[in-house]
């Protein structure tokens, strides 16, 4: 178990190499640090009475702050999930074929680490790293509009917690490609294609109404039966965030069962894994 | 061999566990979606045709006898209502009313409760009495603070027993039937209107009410418009009366509404949620904009109280409220009622006094 953790550090010292992971370093840091120099707020009695973005002022309804930043969060919960999920299937689907590389994947198969512990570790590290990018760029945020309303809530770090564990469900099938074909495109492919079907699947009892009863419908309620339900997960996320209503027993399960579902792929990738001779 | 299949079998099992896992949250959605609620804030086309009905009365000479142009015609609910400034007017469209949810699921309640109790409710009193059924025969109310009420529907079957009521005539088309042993005086005008005065022993607001009616004064206007005339429930605020209404803790705020507010608009849709908009007209400028935002401050302290005492039922409703920023001397005050929370509230309320055997002295103090 050790070896999977030093795997996972391993990982995140490369993404901190990456030029990727810098840009987004940098990139989260300034639209913060510019978001707290040209947004004004002000705040009379609990109530935000005006907004002023780059010196100008925006319209916007008197309410009590924290419901009217709810809607800002709701707003940055969605640009935050998806564009992390974007942003994460684009930078990490590297990290698996430059594992598997010629001359690296031979000397780390001379080391005392299982061949499941390598690609464990990999999983893990990517977690983390999407983790960390999500708590970062969502706490940043919330400590931002904290200082400048005094209203604190830990909600939006929370919904980007959940962005995270997401992605960690679809890079699992991207390692599982990296596997296979040890191909970064490929890898990426994947990703893109569990990201835009995982947001059909999470309404997939919705759309399933646009087929015709019979076998059309039942094989789109079969391929997305499987499949991870993306938009349900940002539909939550957004709500978290925004202080909504939540199914918490609900929720629970699906992000437990994403989880699951990066595992399963995991699990496929470490016997194709184990196939191979290098 | 049996080891190489170990993680293809473990592949299996966990696609299945994760698939069940994860279908839970397709019929029941973890997200619960919050309603959305229409705001009133023009008539609509059904309202127009209904309102266009309504217009009975013949319109007003021309203040200018030289004057030529279009007149039209007026609905005599309006006219009948103060045209003082100071007044505050309120009416309700019964008919619309009693078909949204709320007032159904109210009425169930009321009625519920009744069957219950073994007593007959106020409106079977009132049919009783009048011979009137209020939720079949009436087709709005207007109240206002002038102490007069104003029904209008079908009133043919009203009955006033002879030896209980007084008759006189009044004006062309007025009838005022006067109890001497309650002090009460209700009037019927033209058959399809009904006045009651609140004050004892005064048939001073029915008799101004029916002045009103049958006055061919140019300069007569009502308190309410026609163009205000949309919503399930519509009217006027005099700024007097809306600070009367402020909780004493908004003092200040309540000051500040007689100085700058000319007079408020409200506007009621029960459709779905209940959704409210009270249009604040004044004068504009910065005195406007301040009291927008005073009223977003009440809101939000009002909201904050209420959460810190626990009062969460409060706490939810004041979420939905928001104050629209001052544009052309007015500015918009928005409060939705979402039915879930209203259907707890009213004659659905739960709570029920304890029986004077099993109660208990508690102490409230905290």
């Amino acid at each position: 178990m050790r070896a999977t953790f030093t795997v996972a550090s391993d990982l995140l010292r490369e993404a901190a190499s990456r030029r990727w992971f810098l840009a987004l370093g940098i990139g989260i840091t300034t639209v913060l640090i510019v978001l707290g120099f040209a947004l004004r707020l002000e705040v009379v009695d609990g109530a935000l009475a005006a907004t002023r973005l780059f010196g100008r002022e925006v319209r916007t309804d008197i309410r009590s702050v924290d419901v009217a930043l709810r809607f800002v969060y709701r707003a940055a919960a969605y640009v935050l999930f998806y564009g992390g999920l974007a942003f994460g299937i684009v930078a990490c689907a590297d990290f698996g074929p430059s594992l598997l590389a010629p001359g690296r994947i031979e000397h780390l198969l001379s080391l005392p680490v299982k061949r499941y512990e390598l690609l464990l570790g990999t999983f893990l590290g990517v977690l983390i790293l999407s983790l960390i990018g999500a708590v970062y760029g969502a706490g940043g945020f919330t400590l931002i509009f904290a200082v400048k309303t005094g209203h604190f809530t830990l909600r939006p770090v929370a919904a980007a917690v959940l962005a995270g564990v997401t992605f960690a469900g679809i890079y699992g099938a991207m390692l599982t490609a990296a596997v296979a074909l040890r191909s970064a495109a490929l890898s990426a492919a994947v990703g893109v294609v569990l990201f835009v079907l995982g947001i059909i699947a999470g309404y997939r009892d919705r759309l399933d109404t646009f087929f015709e009863s019979g076998a059309a419908r039942e094989a789109f309620r079969a391929v997305t039966f499987v499949l991870p339900r993306v938009s349900a997960l940002a539909d939550a996320s957004a709500d978290i965030a925004a202080s909504a209503a939540i199914r918490y027993d609900v929720l629970a399960s699906q992000m437990v069962g994403l989880l699951v579902f990066g595992f399963a792929s995991l699990a496929l990738g470490i016997h194709l894994f184990e196939q191979k001779d290098y | 061999m049996a080891r190489k299949g170990l993680w293809l079998g473990v592949f299996v099992a966990l696609l299945a566990l994760s698939a069940w896992l994860m279908s839970r949250g397709d019929k029941e959605k973890s997200t619960v979606r919050p309603p959305k609620v229409e705001f009133p804030r023009n008539a609509t086309p059904d309202e127009s045709v209904r309102n266009q009905k309504r217009r009975t009365l013949p319109p007003l000479p021309s203040p200018n006898n030289n004057d030529e142009g279009f007149r039209m015609r007026r609905d005599p609910m309006l006219v009948a209502l103060p045209v003082d400034k100071k007044r505050s007017a309120m009416v309700f469209e019964v008919e619309a009313l009693k078909e949204t949810p709320i007032a159904q699921i109210w009425l169930d309640c009321l009625l519920e409760r009744t069957d219950r109790q073994g007593d007959a409710s106020g409106l079977e009193r009132f049919k009783e009495r009048f011979g009137i059924d209020p939720l079949e025969d009436v087709e709005r109310v207007a109240v206002s603070s002038e102490r007069l009420a104003i029904m209008q529907g079908s009133f043919s079957g009203a009955t006033f027993d002879p030896s209980v009521w007084n008759k006189r005539t009044y004006g062309e088309k007025g009838v005022i039937y006067e109890n001497p042993e309650s002090g009460r005086t209700i009037a019927m005008w033209g058959g399809d209107m009904m006045l009651m005065s609140g004050v004892s022993d005064s048939a001073e607001a029915v008799e101004d009410a029916i002045d009103r009616l049958e006055s061919t004064d140019p300069n007569q206007k009502s308190i309410l418009n026609e163009t205000n005339a949309y919503g399930d429930i519509y009217g006027v605020l005099s700024p007097e009366d809306l600070a009367k209404m402020l909780p004493e803790e908004q003092d200040a705020l309540a000051e500040k509404v007689q100085q700058v507010v000319d007079g408020i608009s409200v506007h009621v849709d029960a459709s779905e949620d209940v959704a409210i908009v009270a249009d604040v007209n004044g004068p504009g400028g910065q005195d406007l904009e301040d009291l927008s935002r005073s009223f977003g401050a009440a809101l939000a302290a009002s909201r904050f109280k209420a959460k810190n005492d626990g009062n969460e039922e409060l706490a939810n409703l004041l979420d939905y409220a928001k104050v629209k920023q001052p544009a052309g001397g007015h500015f918009a005050l928005d409060v939705a009622l979402p039915i879930d929370v209203l259907k707890t509230l009213g004659p659905c309320r739960k709570s029920s006094p304890p029986s004077a055997a099993t109660a208990e002295p508690k102490n409230t103090s905290k």
